[in-house]
This record gives structure tokens, sequence and C-alpha cells, in this order.
């Protein structure tokens, strides 16, 4: 079951990795965001390092499997200053993953707060794992 | 071995990863390389330091810092930052499947599919060009990025003296 799942998600991670566009409207340089990813019983959940990035910056996507995550900056550098330290440049940023029929894509939720990016990705009801009542007869 | 099955069933196999992670190191190298400045040392909490004549301004990345959490102090010319963060989850590690389904009762245990965010406690102290006004200190936490603003103290401003004619 798990092999035959694979196998349709690999020609769509392959045409994600050489379609992948930098945003046209922005001459900053793309990142990839640090994440974490957890699976709990009903949901797998993914925080992703997104400084700078607010709510009005990350419109996340699921097409054909392809869950993308992108983030633009509102960051922008003070006028009227010079740099005389320089440790990180602001940057947008970008990740994709490929998701399995696994997950419900309907039912994903996003909220961003601290610079963070939390997905919740709920199971399909075929994934979760099922508890089976044993009755006394 | 099941639970590797289990992980690549919901996400890209690791190759993907891996071949995003190279391309984004590729991509730094080679703009570093050319003198750009679009790199990212990869350190916990970078910061970059903005002055002019009348005023510095320190910004921080602290994705995932909780306001509470971070403080900042000036002694001299010097500005400590100080940070901590959480990690994403407190929830016991599972080992395996098997594990979970016994433990599922007692303690919600989870699965790490990706670790990549560290929870750290740090920190950072910085040397300022010049001596600022300690009342002026104005620090503000949005969006993961920590603003501090530093005012020059007025007896560290350069003069200007008129030259009379004689």
């Amino acid at each position: 079951m798990f092999g035959s799942l694979m196998k349709k998600e690999l020609p769509v991670t392959a045409a994600a990795a050489s379609s992948t566009t930098t945003p046209a409207a922005t001459t900053r340089p793309v990142a990839v965001p640090a994440v974490d990813i957890i699976e709990r019983d009903t949901l797998l959940e993914l925080h992703a390092d997104l400084p700078g990035v607010d709510q009005t910056g990350v419109e996340v996507t699921l097409d054909h499997g392809v869950l993308t995550i992108p983030g633009r900056t509102q960051q922008t550098t003070p006028t009227g200053f010079e740099a005389v330290h320089r440790e990180y440049q602001p940057v947008d940023f970008e990740r994709r993953f490929s998701v399995g029929e696994a997950i419900d894509g309907a039912r994903i939720s996003a909220s961003i707060s601290n610079g963070v990016l939390t997905l919740r990705l709920p199971k399909a009801s075929a994934a979760q794992p099922k508890r089976i009542t044993v009755t006394a007869v | 071995m099941f639970a590797d099955h289990l992980s690549n069933q919901y996400w890209a196999p690791t190759a993907f990863r891996d071949l995003e992670r190279m391309v984004d190191e590729l991509q730094r190298a080679f703009t570093h390389g050319l003198g750009r400045a679009s790199w990212r040392d990869g350190s916990h909490a970078p910061v970059n330091v903005w002055a002019n004549d009348d005023a510095i301004a320190v910004t921080a990345e602290l994705p995932g810092v909780d306001p509470a959490s971070v403080s900042v102090g000036l002694a001299g010319d010097t500005l400590t930052i100080q940070a901590k963060r959480a990690a994403s989850t407190t929830s016991p590690l599972d080992s395996t499947s098997t594990e979970k389904t016994a433990a599922g009762a007692k303690a919600e245990a989870v699965t790490w599919h990706r670790r990549e965010r560290e929870a750290y406690d740090l920190s950072r102290t910085i040397g300022l060009p010049y001596h600022v006004d300690p009342a002026s200190v104005e620090a503000r936490l949005k969006n993961g990025i920590l603003t501090v603003a530093l005012r020059r103290a007025e007896a560290d401003k350069p003069r200007r003296i008129t030259v009379q004619a004689a």
C-alpha cells in the first residue's frame, strides 16, 4: 500500500524540483526555511522559521500534491543608515514538500506567530490508527 | 523499518530534501563568492547593526521567540541580547510505531520527521560604534525580528566648529 503511494509521488516530486522558480517581484535571495515536522496520532504538524514574515506574506498552497510554503519578508533595510555589522541578509523563503494521499488536503490549516508558521495537516481517515472496540458477547 | 515507511508515506523521500538543501547551499556559496552579501551564516540569532551620525539600529532574527523570553541590556558601549526559544514540542519521543500504540493511552508520543529548528538559550553581545543615551533605548519584537533603536549620547555627538574669518 505504501509502495503504490510512493510511486505516485515520485514524478510530482521531480517536476517540483525542476520547476523551482524565484518570485519575479523581488530581487531578494530566496532561502530554504528550517522546519520541524512532528507526527501525532491524527495529524502532522509543520513548524517553519520565517523571520520577518507576517500573515500577509505567506500563502501556503497545495497543488497536485505539492505543498509550497512561500514567505515574503516585510523587513526592509532602515533608510538613512549604513550597515556597520552584518550577519544576515533579509531574504524571502520558499520550501516545497510532496504530500501523499494519506494527508487530508482539504483540512490543512495554518497560522503564523512570532515569525514561525505552523501548519496542521490532518491525516486522511484511512491513514489514522483505528481503535477497534472488543465487545463481550 | 516500518517507521521509515510511515514517514515516507506523508513526505517526499529524503533525496528531495537533500536536493533542496544542496541548491540552497550552492546559491549561498555562489552569491557570497561573487561578493554579494546574500548569505546566512547559520548561527542562531544573527545580528545586523545599522548606524548614522545620530542613531543606531540593531536588528536580530529571533523566529519563534516569545517577547517575554527576550531581554535587552546596555552596559557602556555594549548591547546584550538574551533570548530563549523552546522546542516545537516537549512530547516524549517515539522510537517505534509499536511503542507509540502502547504509550498512547498515557502521554501522547510523537514522531519527528524533520528536526531542523533548534531550541536555544543564548546571549549575544554587540559592541556599539559610539556612546548612546541609555534612556533612549527602545526594543521591539515583531514577526520574529528584534529591533533595538538607540540614540547617540549628546556628549558624544560631533561638534561643528564654525570657522570665523579673522
